[in-house]
């Protein structure tokens, strides 16, 4: 009897909020189906170590020092399946497009900026600002790289976000264009794209990425091994295996492992709020460098080769919510203005420029 | 008055609040809300407080890699560009076909 009481004694109020905010999670994964595949592990997850004495909690414990905290394994397995998920035709057949993927991780350099100024050491700035990659795994492999104390809190920012794209992206996009802008029509290419090409562009890259940020080649080495699975025609089991089954496995194993740094102590903080805050602010400027690159470009290209500045919004790399609300706005604003293609293509070139920006981070900020 | 010394009343006055009501409401609570009250105060200080050498260390971070991410785009356009067009099949031929 004693010992059951113990354990009911030992409930804190900082358990209880953790308990609503897993129940929160686990709500807008359901009900919402906000990322349910990551926030429903996580919200149960937040549930399971914030149960006074947990058993749970040396177990998950246990699981986030192999898959995570050792060498980040589990989102560098997660990315070979994500690269086998990608077809990077669309970006291939009109390979400019990858000029709005850069622009849009603006947003990350300015919250490394903005957290620098709010007292955020430079490697807790750089962790924070790589919500601004809009990619779960990026965001897992450099703020656990970088040491910082605050993972949980970014991962969380990090997938809700993902999640709230179709939310957080429209009243940005309506703000920096006008409506003539949103009306711009592109002319769609039919171009096709050789095997060649499609084989030799993840070796191509990963040897640059490589050479330029050693410190992202696992992130870009293992979505492009994934993408050359996909593309080289001979191992489409293996393909098949890496987006369904591998990508599966992990998920349910990541979700639920980054909830063990979700215990009240480490995630109740002041310091928990302003991360969110700042996911925000580094989806909102992302969103406004893409799409003001391509006002900017615009400028110079003749009536008819303008390009509709929204798909500039679709370089951030949460895939492919974006590049669909791009879509959906232009067929608002227009029901024959389809601009899916040319999304997409913006979509996945963000995908590489977020794992670029993310070795950029690595590199200069570990000097 | 200062800022700092804004901060240390708030902060004097929060932990008194706090500890009468963790005095109240006992273990249930904790030492949750002083704990929270002072981060809150730290974090304020840091605010207040910003370090002019990472500012300037920031800033050289941004635009290098603002300038980095559009280098190797750039580089990938171009490889990607001359791939194009040495594997596209030559306009003859495809006529043919």
């Amino acid at each position: 009897m004693n010992i059951l009481l113990q354990t009911i004694m030992g409930v804190q109020i900082g358990h209880i909020i953790m308990w609503a905010i897993g129940g929160l999670l686990i709500y807008l994964a359901i009900k919402k189906d906000m990322e349910p595949s990551l926030l429903l592990p996580m919200g149960f997850g937040a549930i399971l170590v914030n149960l006074p004495f947990s058993g749970a909690q040396a177990v998950i414990d246990h699981i986030f020092e192999i898959g995570i905290n050792s060498h980040e394994l589990m989102p560098l397995v997660l990315f070979i399946g994500i690269g086998a998920m990608i077809d990077f035709e669309p970006l291939l057949t009109n390979p400019k497009l990858m000029l709005f993927g850069a622009a849009a991780q603006f947003g990350i350099f300015f919250t490394m900026f903005l957290a620098t100024l709010l007292g955020f050491d430079i490697y807790d700035a750089a962790s924070v600002a790589i919500i601004g990659a809009a990619d779960g795994p990026t965001s897992i492999f450099v703020a656990q790289t970088l040491n910082s104390s605050y993972t949980a809190a970014i991962m969380v920012a990090a997938y809700s976000y993902m999640a709230l794209v179709p939310i957080v992206q429209p009243p940005i996009i309506k703000l920096c264009t006008t409506k003539k802008e949103r009306l711009i029509k592109m002319k769609n290419t039919n171009k096709k794209v050789s095997k060649t090409t499609k084989i030799l562009f993840p070796i191509i890259v990963t040897v640059l990425v490589g050479l330029v940020a050693p410190d992202a080649v696992a992130l870009i080495g293992f979505l492009m091994f994934g993408n050359l699975i996909r593309e080289c025609g001979v191992l489409n089991s293996l393909s098949e295996t890496a987006q369904k089954v591998l990508a599966n496995l992990i998920t349910i194993f990541l979700g639920i492992t980054i909830a063990s740094r979700m215990t009240a102590a480490e995630f109740l903080q002041v310091e928990t709020i302003i991360i969110m805050l700042l996911g925000l602010v580094a989806f909102v400027f992302d969103t406004f460098g893409g799409v003001m690159l391509a006002k900017f470009m615009n400028l110079f290209l003749k009536e008819g080769n303008k390009i509709n500045p929204m798909i500039g919004a679709a370089g951030i790399s949460a895939f492919p919510m974006a590049s669909r609300v791009v879509n959906k706005m232009g067929l608002e604003e227009d029901k024959t203005n389809f601009l899916l293609m040319q999304a997409v293509g913006v979509n996945v070139s963000g995908q590489v420029a977020s794992v670029i920006a993310g070795g950029l981070i690595l590199a200069f900020v570990q000097g | 008055m200062d800022i700092n010394s804004v901060i240390t009343s708030a902060e004097e006055i929060s932990t008194e609040i706090v500890s009468e009501v963790s005095a109240e409401a006992g273990g249930f609570i904790g030492t949750f809300f002083t704990d929270f009250a002072q981060g809150a105060v730290d974090f304020a200080n840091k605010i207040t407080s910003p370090d002019p050498d990472s500012i300037l260390n920031v800033l050289e971070v941004m635009g290098m890699g603002m300038l980095g991410i559009f280098g190797v785009t750039g580089v990938i356009i171009l490889i990607v560009s001359l791939l194009n067009n040495m594997t596209s099949k030559p306009r003859k031929e495809k006529e043919d076909k």
